[in-house]
């Protein structure tokens, strides 16, 4: 029996369209190019590079499960159990290119263990800070590194890895504004209280130099220089992460304050 | 940079904030709404909340693109059709054509 029915409100974040996980094109004349020291060093970062991806799948995965634990809403758990799959999918593209650039085969990364996590006594609370950290901030930051990634990209193949990353961060990222939008005023007060507490690892995180060895980056490839992240990582927090806190009529002042100070 | 920035705001806050019933993306920006219905504020670029653009990198000045077209109003109202429209798999090609899409000549 068939039952004509209006589509549920959070019927998006659950549907998925069967597509390849990577096509890479066949040629890359930019790659074939490469000075074979450069290559076996793009192709390493590649392969750091999917080891981070499933990171943060564990840190979704983490997310996912305080949601669960709080009944989260279906169209956020929706949302955030896709990220933990967009995430394991994001590692496999990054090892993928990774063994075109390595021409040979790439393993699959090792394992990861747990994402530090916001300590908070109260699960609701826990859940909503690790949303706004991890959707809000760190995706919106992944959001503009991935897309200065993308203006210097010159390679086919790491043209079509970096946009598909870059599509996904966006999903995630909006997420967690829409969420954030729906939450009372008392959860949204309590962000607030803490919003520098939440932002300052992350920003911390994308500044550090942490595995990166090509400080100069391969742009052409996809591979921003370290001064780039940094300059991205800045410019998500100036002109997406904190106009989006002041549209929900945040006090933003210590936060931009000490992004202006300490950066 | 800001110009592409100002885009990723758009599609990422501005559709965030639409899809949560409190804010529309206008060919200018994004505009929030309160609870009556209200138009509140407008968005587009940072205002208060920028951080002393003084302590930036030396290359975080505008560029010269940042004049260019900036379509993404358009796809994003596409975006929003889509997403209000229950195709993930629409929605999700529609932020990808965002991600990849050269700038277009003009905008019309």
């Amino acid at each position: 029996m068939t039952s004509a029915r209006e589509p549920l409100s959070y019927e998006p974040s659950m549907m998925r369209r069967r597509r390849r996980v990577l096509a890479l094109p066949e040629r890359d004349d930019v790659i074939d190019a490469m000075p074979a020291s450069l290559r076996r060093e793009v192709a390493e970062t590649w392969e750091r590079r999917a080891h981070e991806e499933l990171r943060v799948a564990t840190a979704f995965a983490m997310l996912c499960r305080e949601l669960l634990a709080v009944g989260g809403e279906p169209e956020l758990l929706g949302a955030i159990s896709r990220g933990v799959h967009d995430e394991v999918r994001h590692a496999e593209v990054c090892r993928a290119l990774a063994a075109r650039y390595a021409s040979a085969d790439v393993a699959w990364p090792g394992g990861v263990g747990d994402e530090p996590f916001v300590v908070r006594s109260d699960p609701r609370l826990r859940a909503a800070f690790y949303v706004v950290s991890l959707c809000c901030v760190t995706e919106s930051i992944a959001s503009c590194f991935l897309e200065a990634s993308l203006a210097d990209t010159r390679s086919p193949s790491a043209r079509v890895a970096v946009g598909d990353l870059l599509a996904d961060e966006v999903l995630h990222a909006r997420a967690g504004w829409t969420f954030l939008a729906r939450q009372p005023r008392e959860l949204q007060a309590a962000v607030e209280a803490d919003l520098l507490l939440l932002v300052k690892p992350v920003v911390r995180g994308w500044w550090d130099q942490g595995g990166v060895t090509m400080l100069d980056g391969a742009p052409e490839h996809g591979i921003p220089s370290l001064e780039t992240t940094r300059r991205s990582t800045l410019t998500a927090m100036r002109d997406i992460v904190l106009p989006g806190f002041v549209a929900l009529g945040f006090d933003v002042t210590p936060t931009a304050r000490w992004l202006a100070d300490a950066f | 940079m800001r110009g592409q920035s100002t885009r990723l705001f758009r599609a990422i806050v501005g559709l965030g904030l639409a899809a949560a019933g409190c804010g529309q993306v206008t060919p200018e920006g994004v505009e929030t709404r309160d609870a009556a219905g209200s138009a509140t504020r407008g968005h587009g670029d940072s205002g208060a909340a920028t951080p002393d653009a003084s302590k930036a990198p030396p290359d975080a000045a505008t560029p010269a693109h940042d004049a260019a077209p900036d379509a993404l109003a358009k796809d994003a109202g596409r975006d929003v059709v889509l997403i209000l429209g229950f195709d993930a798999g629409q929605a999700h090609d529609a932020a990808m054509d965002v991600a990849i899409s050269p700038p277009p000549p003009e905008i019309k």
